[in-house]
Protein backbone atom coordinates (compact mmCIF):
# COMPACT_ATOMS: atom_id res chain seq x y z
CA UNK A 1 0.00 0.00 0.00
CA UNK A 2 1.47 2.90 -0.84
CA UNK A 3 1.60 6.29 1.51
CA UNK A 4 -1.21 8.17 1.35
CA UNK A 5 -0.57 11.92 0.55
CA UNK A 6 -3.44 13.74 2.12
CA UNK A 7 -6.76 12.66 2.60
CA UNK A 8 -8.36 11.69 -0.69
CA UNK A 9 -11.58 13.77 -2.03
CA UNK A 10 -13.62 13.43 -5.01
CA UNK A 11 -13.01 16.28 -7.19
CA UNK A 12 -16.36 16.37 -8.33
CA UNK A 13 -18.09 17.00 -5.29
CA UNK A 14 -15.06 19.61 -4.56
CA UNK A 15 -16.28 21.53 -7.24
CA UNK A 16 -19.75 20.66 -7.09
CA UNK A 17 -20.26 19.02 -10.38
CA UNK A 18 -23.26 17.21 -10.63
CA UNK A 19 -23.24 16.22 -14.41
CA UNK A 20 -20.52 14.90 -16.35
CA UNK A 21 -20.87 15.58 -19.45
CA UNK A 22 -19.80 12.74 -22.02
CA UNK A 23 -19.11 15.19 -24.23
CA UNK A 24 -15.92 17.05 -22.62
CA UNK A 25 -12.64 15.19 -23.49
CA UNK A 26 -10.81 16.72 -21.04
CA UNK A 27 -12.58 15.12 -18.15
CA UNK A 28 -12.72 11.66 -19.43
CA UNK A 29 -9.15 11.97 -20.23
CA UNK A 30 -8.19 12.68 -17.13
CA UNK A 31 -9.92 9.55 -15.54
CA UNK A 32 -8.60 7.00 -17.93
CA UNK A 33 -4.93 5.58 -18.01
CA UNK A 34 -2.98 5.51 -21.41
CA UNK A 35 -4.56 2.18 -22.38
CA UNK A 36 -8.15 3.77 -22.03
CA UNK A 37 -8.79 2.14 -19.08
CA UNK A 38 -10.58 4.23 -16.38
CA UNK A 39 -9.12 4.53 -12.99
CA UNK A 40 -10.31 2.84 -10.37
CA UNK A 41 -11.83 5.06 -7.44
CA UNK A 42 -9.55 4.11 -5.12
CA UNK A 43 -6.63 5.74 -7.00
CA UNK A 44 -8.66 8.53 -8.18
CA UNK A 45 -10.44 9.36 -4.73
CA UNK A 46 -14.05 9.40 -6.52
CA UNK A 47 -16.86 9.36 -4.36
CA UNK A 48 -19.20 6.31 -5.34
CA UNK A 49 -21.62 8.71 -6.87
CA UNK A 50 -19.36 10.36 -9.19
CA UNK A 51 -17.39 7.97 -9.63
CA UNK A 52 -20.72 5.90 -11.40
CA UNK A 53 -21.46 9.21 -13.47
CA UNK A 54 -18.59 9.13 -15.16
CA UNK A 55 -17.82 5.64 -15.90
CA UNK A 56 -20.68 6.57 -17.49
CA UNK A 57 -19.67 9.05 -19.42
CA UNK A 58 -16.51 7.36 -20.28
CA UNK A 59 -18.72 4.80 -22.19
CA UNK A 60 -20.53 6.80 -23.87
CA UNK A 61 -17.95 8.68 -25.21
CA UNK A 62 -16.11 5.46 -26.25
CA UNK A 63 -19.04 5.39 -28.77
CA UNK A 64 -19.27 8.50 -30.27
CA UNK A 65 -15.08 8.46 -30.04
CA UNK A 66 -14.17 11.32 -27.94
CA UNK A 67 -11.92 8.70 -25.81
CA UNK A 68 -10.35 5.66 -27.36
CA UNK A 69 -11.95 1.97 -26.12
CA UNK A 70 -8.13 0.61 -26.12
CA UNK A 71 -4.77 2.47 -27.02
CA UNK A 72 -2.26 0.31 -28.39
CA UNK A 73 -0.16 -2.25 -26.36
CA UNK A 74 2.32 -0.36 -24.98
CA UNK A 75 5.04 -3.58 -24.45
CA UNK B 1 -42.84 14.55 -22.72
CA UNK B 2 -39.39 13.79 -21.73
CA UNK B 3 -35.58 15.14 -22.03
CA UNK B 4 -33.16 13.63 -24.35
CA UNK B 5 -30.07 14.60 -25.77
CA UNK B 6 -28.65 13.21 -29.18
CA UNK B 7 -25.18 13.38 -30.40
CA UNK B 8 -24.02 12.48 -33.86
CA UNK B 9 -20.56 12.25 -35.93
CA UNK B 10 -21.24 13.43 -39.79
CA UNK B 11 -18.93 12.09 -42.13
CA UNK B 12 -16.74 15.63 -42.35
CA UNK B 13 -15.84 14.41 -46.21
CA UNK B 14 -18.86 15.35 -47.51
CA UNK B 15 -19.22 19.32 -48.32
CA UNK B 16 -20.58 22.52 -45.75
CA UNK B 17 -23.92 22.11 -47.15
CA UNK B 18 -24.77 18.63 -46.90
CA UNK B 19 -23.46 18.75 -43.25
CA UNK B 20 -25.78 21.42 -42.65
CA UNK B 21 -28.59 19.86 -44.34
CA UNK B 22 -28.21 16.47 -42.88
CA UNK B 23 -27.98 18.74 -39.25
CA UNK B 24 -31.24 20.31 -39.86
CA UNK B 25 -32.79 17.06 -41.16
CA UNK B 26 -32.13 16.22 -37.47
CA UNK B 27 -34.17 19.30 -35.98
CA UNK B 28 -36.86 18.98 -38.53
CA UNK B 29 -37.08 15.70 -37.90
CA UNK B 30 -37.08 16.46 -33.43
CA UNK B 31 -40.02 19.30 -34.21
CA UNK B 32 -42.01 17.18 -36.58
CA UNK B 33 -42.53 14.95 -34.00
CA UNK B 34 -44.06 17.03 -31.40
CA UNK B 35 -40.21 17.56 -29.98
CA UNK B 36 -39.11 21.11 -28.85
CA UNK B 37 -35.37 22.08 -29.09
CA UNK B 38 -33.95 23.49 -26.09
CA UNK B 39 -30.44 23.53 -27.11
CA UNK B 40 -27.91 23.14 -30.02
CA UNK B 41 -24.32 22.45 -29.62
CA UNK B 42 -22.41 22.52 -32.88
CA UNK B 43 -18.81 21.08 -32.12
CA UNK B 44 -17.46 21.38 -35.77
CA UNK B 45 -14.97 19.21 -37.01
CA UNK B 46 -13.05 16.67 -33.84
CA UNK B 47 -10.40 14.38 -34.01
CA UNK B 48 -12.01 10.84 -33.64
CA UNK B 49 -10.28 8.81 -30.77
CA UNK B 50 -10.14 6.12 -32.94
CA UNK B 51 -10.39 5.43 -36.76
CA UNK B 52 -13.75 4.21 -38.06
CA UNK B 53 -14.44 3.47 -41.86
CA UNK B 54 -10.87 4.87 -42.49
CA UNK B 55 -12.07 8.50 -41.15
CA UNK B 56 -9.49 9.99 -38.60
CA UNK B 57 -11.91 13.02 -37.49
CA UNK B 58 -16.02 13.56 -37.69
CA UNK B 59 -18.38 16.99 -37.23
CA UNK B 60 -19.95 16.63 -34.15
CA UNK B 61 -23.24 18.13 -33.45
CA UNK B 62 -26.01 17.70 -30.41
CA UNK B 63 -28.92 18.76 -29.65
CA UNK B 64 -30.62 18.80 -26.11
CA UNK B 65 -34.77 18.35 -26.86
CA UNK B 66 -38.22 17.95 -25.46
CA UNK B 67 -40.33 15.08 -27.23
CA UNK B 68 -42.29 12.20 -27.15
CA UNK B 69 -41.31 8.97 -26.70
CA UNK B 70 -41.99 8.20 -30.39
CA UNK B 71 -39.26 10.53 -31.48
CA UNK B 72 -36.47 7.79 -30.64
CA UNK B 73 -37.48 5.06 -33.66
CA UNK B 74 -37.97 7.80 -35.91
CA UNK B 75 -34.43 9.00 -35.20
CA UNK B 76 -32.38 6.23 -35.09
CA UNK B 77 -33.54 4.86 -38.38
CA UNK B 78 -33.36 8.65 -40.10
CA UNK B 79 -29.79 8.18 -38.65
CA UNK B 80 -29.29 4.18 -39.64
CA UNK B 81 -30.72 5.08 -43.24
CA UNK B 82 -28.79 7.68 -44.03
CA UNK B 83 -24.60 6.93 -44.29
CA UNK B 84 -23.57 10.27 -43.83
CA UNK B 85 -23.68 9.91 -40.09
CA UNK B 86 -20.87 7.54 -38.81
CA UNK B 87 -21.82 7.67 -35.23
CA UNK B 88 -24.87 8.87 -32.91
CA UNK B 89 -25.95 8.38 -29.68
CA UNK B 90 -29.27 9.40 -28.11
CA UNK B 91 -29.62 9.28 -24.47
CA UNK B 92 -32.12 10.97 -21.65
CA UNK B 93 -30.83 14.36 -20.79
CA UNK B 94 -29.55 14.40 -17.04
CA UNK B 95 -28.10 17.87 -16.72
CA UNK B 96 -29.90 21.19 -16.25
CA UNK B 97 -32.41 21.81 -18.87
CA UNK B 98 -34.07 24.77 -16.84
CA UNK B 99 -31.40 27.22 -17.93
CA UNK B 100 -32.22 26.40 -21.13
CA UNK B 101 -35.71 26.84 -20.52
CA UNK B 102 -35.10 30.36 -19.41
CA UNK B 103 -33.42 31.23 -21.99
CA UNK B 104 -35.95 29.99 -24.52
CA UNK B 105 -39.20 32.09 -22.56
CA UNK B 106 -37.53 34.95 -21.42
CA UNK B 107 -41.09 36.33 -20.60
CA UNK B 108 -40.99 33.86 -17.46
CA UNK B 109 -43.41 34.33 -14.37
CA UNK B 110 -40.29 36.29 -12.73
CA UNK B 111 -39.62 39.40 -14.78
CA UNK B 112 -36.85 41.27 -13.96
CA UNK B 113 -32.60 40.25 -13.92
CA UNK B 114 -32.96 38.43 -17.59
CA UNK B 115 -32.53 40.34 -20.37
CA UNK B 116 -35.18 38.75 -23.27
CA UNK B 117 -32.54 39.04 -25.36
CA UNK B 118 -29.83 37.34 -24.20
CA UNK B 119 -28.44 35.01 -27.24
CA UNK B 120 -28.79 31.13 -26.33
CA UNK B 121 -25.79 30.07 -28.06
CA UNK B 122 -23.38 32.14 -25.49
CA UNK B 123 -24.49 30.43 -22.71
CA UNK B 124 -22.18 27.34 -22.12
CA UNK B 125 -23.91 24.04 -21.01
CA UNK B 126 -24.52 22.94 -17.41
CA UNK B 127 -21.29 20.41 -17.56
CA UNK B 128 -19.06 23.12 -17.89
CA UNK B 129 -19.61 24.91 -14.51
CA UNK B 130 -16.14 24.31 -12.87
CA UNK B 131 -14.63 27.60 -14.10
CA UNK B 132 -16.79 29.20 -12.03
CA UNK B 133 -16.07 27.71 -9.10
CA UNK B 134 -12.66 28.18 -9.26
CA UNK B 135 -12.88 31.81 -10.22
CA UNK B 136 -14.97 32.91 -7.13
CA UNK B 137 -12.32 31.51 -4.84
CA UNK B 138 -9.40 33.54 -5.78
CA UNK B 139 -7.40 31.45 -8.69
CA UNK B 140 -3.91 31.59 -7.77
CA UNK B 141 -2.70 31.94 -4.28
CA UNK B 142 -0.88 28.69 -2.96
CA UNK B 143 -0.68 25.90 -6.11
CA UNK B 144 -1.28 23.05 -3.45
CA UNK B 145 -4.42 24.24 -2.77
CA UNK B 146 -5.68 24.81 -6.29
CA UNK B 147 -4.24 21.64 -7.41
CA UNK B 148 -7.03 20.00 -5.08
CA UNK B 149 -9.70 22.07 -6.50
CA UNK B 150 -9.43 22.04 -10.29
CA UNK B 151 -9.90 18.91 -12.33
CA UNK B 152 -10.02 20.98 -15.22
CA UNK B 153 -6.24 21.96 -15.17
CA UNK B 154 -3.68 19.61 -15.71
CA UNK B 155 -0.46 21.01 -14.78
CA UNK B 156 -1.49 22.09 -11.46
CA UNK B 157 -2.93 18.52 -10.61
CA UNK B 158 -0.16 16.87 -11.45
CA UNK B 159 1.98 17.15 -8.47
CA UNK B 160 -1.22 15.00 -6.35
CA UNK B 161 -0.06 11.69 -7.23
CA UNK B 162 -2.36 10.45 -9.85
CA UNK B 163 -1.00 7.95 -12.66
CA UNK B 164 -3.45 9.78 -14.94
CA UNK B 165 -1.67 12.45 -15.03
CA UNK B 166 0.83 11.92 -17.46
CA UNK B 167 -1.68 9.91 -19.83
CA UNK B 168 -3.10 12.79 -21.76
CA UNK B 169 -0.14 12.88 -23.72
CA UNK B 170 0.08 9.24 -24.23
CA UNK B 171 -3.52 8.62 -25.89
CA UNK B 172 -2.68 10.55 -29.22
CA UNK B 173 -2.60 8.41 -31.89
Amino acid sequence: MPVMKGKKICRFCDNKIDYIDYKDERILRRFTNERGKIIPRRISGNCAMHQRKLTRAIKRGRILAIVAFESESYR
Amino acid sequence: MNLYETTFIINPQTDDATIDRRVKDVAELIAQNQGKILYEDHMGTRRLAYEINGLTQGYYASFVFEAPTSVLPVLNRHYKLNEAYIRHLTVRFEGNADEFREQQEPPAPEVEEKAPGSGRREETPPPQAEPSGESEEKPADEPAETASETPESKEDAAPKSEPEADSDEDLEL
